[in-house]
């Protein structure tokens, strides 16, 4: 039987991946406001850069991503746990 | 460069004791990558102390079900993908810093060369200039002649002539605020010393070792210096004793904040009472010195013949020229009576001629000058200590900036824009893109801009605290 001393430890992962999972998706809301401008640059000097910052935007999703599963699995690992106290 | 520059509400920003030019579009960028880059690194962080809290002992231990090992697991990939975020974050950040620096040492480059090549053609056009002029001089004379005959039976004789050329001026502004042409303007002022210098045959060697990469004895301030002498021997440019005298003070504004706030504050000659020139804020603190901000107008007389006005023509000669001219003493006047002295704190701002005296004052070392702010005004021979913060903004579709030459100190933060997009209408005034209103909203995207030299250097000359303001005008004048 699992030990009903890890929701505790469980829990607390619970609260602050909330907070990651928040600040992460702050992130990857930045990074394409950049690329959506105009301006000095043109030409293929601009289009590597865009290419550049998509990349980094994909890099913040996929962050995002994975600490979203990582609540999503924290979550049932909480539920698995209270089930078979029961 | 400058003729590449796009009319949108881009800044070109350099200066400020570093290398690098860039817009300031660009440094937001970097700007905000950085902080993309300290952000995933302290998520990454956070997140790698979250996933201590359970290790893989404890779990098997506990008979943890499997989806807390599924979240470790997942807690490790997001970890990892935050790390490799931050490093590209921050590479591109470094990239845009360093394409900044590149392009600053390019445009210095060409700058450089442009300076060399337009003082060795100076040169070699003074040198040759009696031999070019015996060659010509039949031609010359020839169509000198013609031009008069024309002249003389165009409808307005000669003198309709001349005034035609003015309307043609006025009619073609366009001519006068091209970016290109106001770069050729800077290049031939900083060429004219060395064009003196060839036609009194001055050995090279002699006028390097003189110029602005020598002992700076030549330069744009000795060509101008040369125009008030010679001009003196035809009864203009005289320079005559000034007076300041205090025409109005009221209590009540606030400090000012931003560079909008102190264009707002300058005295407009044409529509105040006395058509007073200078404008002192004194921003009172309890518990500390008082401080002082100083406002100066640009030019109001034209004329190169001295009347009453301290703010004409003889002043800006004699101002380009570093010699006392009589706006100068007359500001200098104006803040003895206003109660600054050498250890009082001031800030110092002015428009065109104005902005020469803001910063030749801020050159002087005679007070505790904490800022200045120079707007269109012809300062790249003013060497301001890098100690004391300075904004230049310069349009580069205004002339009157072009007329000091080229800028060969980098202390000085300068910030240029085109003013008016090439076709726009130009409206009524001589010279559009140098008037204060052109300047304002240039102010504005100032205020705003990203650029951390920028900010700092208007959050370092201004006094964000509440304080008691009088402010006093003060009128300048000659005395015949």
């Amino acid at each position: 039987m699992t030990d009903p001393s890890l929701v505790g430890p469980l829990e607390l992962q619970r609260l602050a991946l909330g907070q990651i999972a928040a600040r992460v998706d702050s992130l990857s809301r930045r990074v394409p406001a950049l690329g959506a401008r105009g301006g000095r640059w043109a030409g293929p000097a601009r289009d590597a850069y865009n290419a550049k910052l998509l990349e980094i935007a994909r890099l913040a999703n996929e962050a995002h991503g994975a600490v979203i599963a990582a609540r999503g699995c924290v979550d049932r690992a909480i539920v698995a746990v209270i089930n078979d106290v029961r | 460069m400058s003729g590449d520059y796009p009319t949108t509400d881009d800044l070109v920003i350099s200066g400020g004791g570093r290398t690098a030019i860039a817009s300031d579009e660009l440094f937001e960028h970097a700007h905000e990558l950085e902080k993309v880059g300290i952000e995933s690194l302290s998520c990454a962080r956070q997140l790698a102390s979250v996933d201590g809290i359970l290790d893989g002992a404890r779990l098997r231990a506990t008979q943890a079900p499997s989806s807390a090992y599924e979240a470790e697991a997942a807690m490790a990939t997001a970890t990892a993908t935050l790390a490799e975020l931050e490093r590209e974050a921050s590479m591109v950040a470094r990239l845009l810093r360093l394409s900044a620096d590149a392009y600053g040492g390019a445009e210095r480059f060409a700058a450089d060369a442009m300076h060399e090549l337009g003082a060795r053609l100076g040169y070699a056009v003074g040198f040759f200039l009696p031999v070019i002029a015996l060659a010509v001089a039949p031609s010359v004379a020839v169509a000198l002649g013609g031009a008069l005959v024309i002249a003389s039976l165009s409808p307005g004789g000669v003198r309709g002539f001349v005034g035609g050329i003015g309307e043609w001026l006025r009619g073609n502004r366009r001519a006068l605020t091209d970016p290109m042409n106001v770069a050729l303007v800077k290049l031939g002022v900083s060429s004219a010393d060395d064009f003196g210098a060839g036609l009194v045959r001055m050995p090279p060697g002699v006028v390097q070792a003189l110029g602005d990469d020598g002992l700076g004895v030549l330069g744009t301030t000795t060509t101008a210096a040369t125009v008030a002498l010679v001009g003196q021997q035809f009864g203009v440019f005289a320079e005559t004793p000034v007076t300041a005298r205090r025409v109005s003070r009221e209590t009540g504004s606030t400090p000012p904040k931003t560079i909008v706030d102190r264009i707002d504050r300058l005295p407009d000659t044409g529509e105040n009472t006395y058509g007073e020139q200078i404008v002192i804020d004194r921003i009172e603190v309890p518990g500390q010195p008082d401080r002082f901000e100083v406002y100066i107008a640009g030019t109001v007389d034209f004329t190169s013949v001295g009347q009453s006005e301290a703010f004409d023509m003889t002043s800006n000669v004699y101002g380009v020229a570093d010699l006392p001219a009589g706006s100068y003493r007359a500001t200098q006047m104006a803040m003895e009576q206003a109660g600054i002295t050498r250890h009082t704190p001031v800030v110092l701002t002015g428009h065109s001629q104005g902005g020469l005296i803001a910063a030749t004052l801020a050159a002087s070392g005679d007070y505790d000058v904490r800022g200045v702010v120079a707007i269109g005004a012809p300062t790249a021979h003013v060497d301001v200590p890098a100690s004391i913060p300075m904004i230049a903004i310069e349009h580069t579709d205004d002339l009157v900036p072009a007329l000091s030459g080229m800028r060969t100190d980098s202390s000085a933060i300068l910030v240029e824009r085109r003013a008016y997009a090439p076709g726009a209408e130009l409206g009524d005034s001589p010279l559009p893109p140098h008037e204060k209103s052109a300047y304002r909203v240039t102010a504005g995207l100032v205020d705003r801009a990203h650029d951390d030299t920028v900010r700092e250097a208007i959050r370092a000359m201004s006094y964000r605290g509440e304080a008691t303001v009088t402010t006093t005008s003060y009128l300048a004048e000659r005395v015949p």
